[in-house]
């Protein structure tokens, strides 16, 4: 008797934690309305010009994302480190009519980048507003884009929004993640907000497969390292969330779709059922 | 009489102390490490360093880092030596001190002064202060970038003492910590001592120019690069402390930088040295 009554509470507590955590999981994966998604987020989503990128929305889920973050039509948004610009085509739809989309790059002089890596970064940046501007319709002059080597004074706490998309590990693993995140920090409004999506590592994965490396990070790292650069986290969506994903592939996020980095023909399919990482959406805002 | 007194009654209040860390079995052997502790604290040689004790507690501080006489040490960041003289006598023979510098490559001018090359100029800066001393650890630096590769794996303990604001500054904790992380043994434990900031400080004063940082900022910090803290001691506490000093922690003692006023001086000597955090971490897998 003893025993059980001393256990039998803290069972009730685990399952009282346990089971919200639980069902918010599974009902995210339900097709279902979003919340708080509104009109013009609605269309730019539904744009035609978005058919080619729509097969991944099942995965990233744009809207739920970019209401969770927040992000109202009329806005400043910095898109950092663009990559393959699928969320900048959405993003241009969405702000190009009312608001403001600026593309944001590595400081190429961190020392992370050898010479051509810098170049492509430049010239990442240089012809972000006409990429946009191309996938869009809109004029190349509603977009615009900068490295963060030198944030110009006039542009410093201009911004609404930031948004960190798969990002986190290569600024963990490439060590400028601290120099990075001040300097978004500075282009922030006060009261401004950074919004991060990245692939979610279990808690109790190894240290070395939280390094970066492998495109996970661990929650509580993220948190807490945007914690220490001046942020106070404002909460989590499970827009991303994907229980199916262990999360401990040896070679990492890359497994995945949509890369499925030498993957045999015979896996795909198995790959495909899982489908993209299970990721974070984490939203941060700046503080004082 | 009176001062074998108080050493008695310092060694019957530490062993306790000791004792609930470990098992019974060891018991007899902790006693001799508060021993031998007291003798290396009592050395002439410690005379100048004295007066810091009662701030900085370095046998209780050591004693909550499980550092033991025969093993291998890190010393981060050894500076002007304080806990080199605790640890080098107190290590003995059977262990070994390590000095460990910042990889300054990458690092200004004054840090490429003061902390390059410190595989041959510490052990030659160290030598004068253990001069007719025997029982001494051997004394060994490098800088994190040409530390040899078959010291991994084989450290004990690595102490960071009022260093991580600086690591924090010059954005390389990341890369350091690392260097760390591969120099401890599986079962290795690494101590901080960190001046402590309030938890509602303005970022602006915690970007490690004023040596003050937030116990969360250090433990998620350092959690992140592949450690798991193990527990948190306020033996290094200083409840007199706002943290909140215009030029940061080095307005009061032992510096009690650029305070001319001596009504000023006086109140920031009544504080003492400042608040710090004291934190053990473990290597996680």
């Amino acid at each position: 008797m003893r025993r059980i009554s001393s256990t039998f509470p803290m069972l009730i507590a685990a399952l009282a934690v346990a089971v919200p955590l639980v069902t918010m999981g599974f009902s995210q994966l339900e097709a279902k309305p979003a919340t708080g998604v509104n009109a013009e987020l609605a269309a730019a989503v539904a744009n035609p010009l978005r058919d080619k990128d729509r097969p991944r929305d099942q995965y990233r889920r744009p809207a739920e994302t970019l209401a969770f973050f927040q992000v109202a039509p009329d806005m400043k948004v910095g898109e950092y480190a663009p990559g393959g610009e699928w969320y900048s085509r959405v993003l241009g739809l969405y702000l190009g009519p009312k608001g403001k989309l600026v593309g944001l790059y590595f400081d190429p002089t961190s020392g992370a980048f050898n010479e051509a890596t810098q170049k492509g970064i430049r010239d990442g940046a240089a012809k972000y507003p006409a990429d946009v501007a191309a996938a869009t319709g809109l004029p190349a002059e509603r977009f615009s884009a900068m490295t963060l080597e030198k944030v110009p004074d006039s542009e410093k706490g201009t911004f609404d929004r930031i948004l960190i998309m798969r990002m986190m590990h290569n600024l963990n693993r490439w060590n400028i993640a601290d120099r990075e995140i001040k300097a978004m920090r500075d282009l922030l409004k006060d009261g401004g907000m950074i919004g991060i999506e990245q692939h979610r590592a279990k808690p109790n994965a190894p240290y070395s497969y939280t390094d970066g490396s492998k495109g996970y990070l661990r929650e509580k790292d993220v948190i807490a390292f945007m914690e220490m650069n001046g942020f106070t986290f404002v909460g989590r969506s499970q827009a991303n969330a994907n229980p199916k994903d262990p999360a401990n592939w040896p070679d990492g996020v890359w497994t995945l779709p949509p890369v499925m980095r030498n993957a045999k023909d015979a896996d795909k399919a198995r790959l495909q059922a899982i489908g993209e990482t299970d990721r974070m959406t984490l939203l941060f805002r700046k503080r004082p | 009489m009176r001062r074998p007194l108080l050493a008695l009654s310092a060694l019957a209040l530490s062993v306790p102390l000791a004792v609930g860390y470990h098992a019974p079995l060891e018991a007899k052997d902790k006693v001799s490490d508060a021993q031998a502790m007291a003798v290396v604290l009592a050395n002439p040689s410690r005379d100048a360093d004295r007066v810091r004790d009662q701030y900085r507690h370095p046998a209780e501080t050591l004693a909550f880092f499980k550092v033991r006489p025969g093993m291998t040490v890190v010393d981060y960041m050894p500076s002007g030596g304080w806990y080199t003289r605790v640890l080098v006598p107190f290590l003995g023979e059977k262990g070994r001190y390590i000095g460990l510098n910042p990889d300054v490559s990458n690092l200004g001018d004054n840090w490429k002064k003061n902390y390059s090359n410190a595989r041959e100029t510490f052990p030659v800066k160290a030598q004068p202060w253990f001069s007719g001393m025997s029982g001494l650890a051997p004394v060994q630096a490098w800088n994190s970038n040409d530390v040899p590769g078959d010291l991994n794996g084989k450290v004990d303990r690595v102490i960071v003492m009022r260093e991580v604001h600086n690591l924090w500054r010059q954005d390389i904790m990341r890369k350091e910590m690392t260097v760390i992380h591969g120099l401890l043994k599986e079962d290795g434990l690494l101590g901080i001592e960190e001046h402590r900031a309030k938890d509602k400080a303005p970022v602006a004063y915690l970007d490690g120019s004023k040596g003050y940082m937030r116990t969360a900022d250090v433990i998620a910090l350092v959690e992140a690069c592949g450690f798991q803290l193990v527990g948190k001691s306020e033996i290094n506490a200083n409840k007199k402390d706002p943290a909140n000093h215009v030029r940061g922690v080095w307005m009061l003692p032992p510096n009690l930088s650029g305070v001319t006023d001596p009504a000023e001086k006086a109140k920031l000597i009544e504080i003492g040295e400042s608040d710090r955090m004291t934190l053990l971490f473990r290597k996680r897998k």
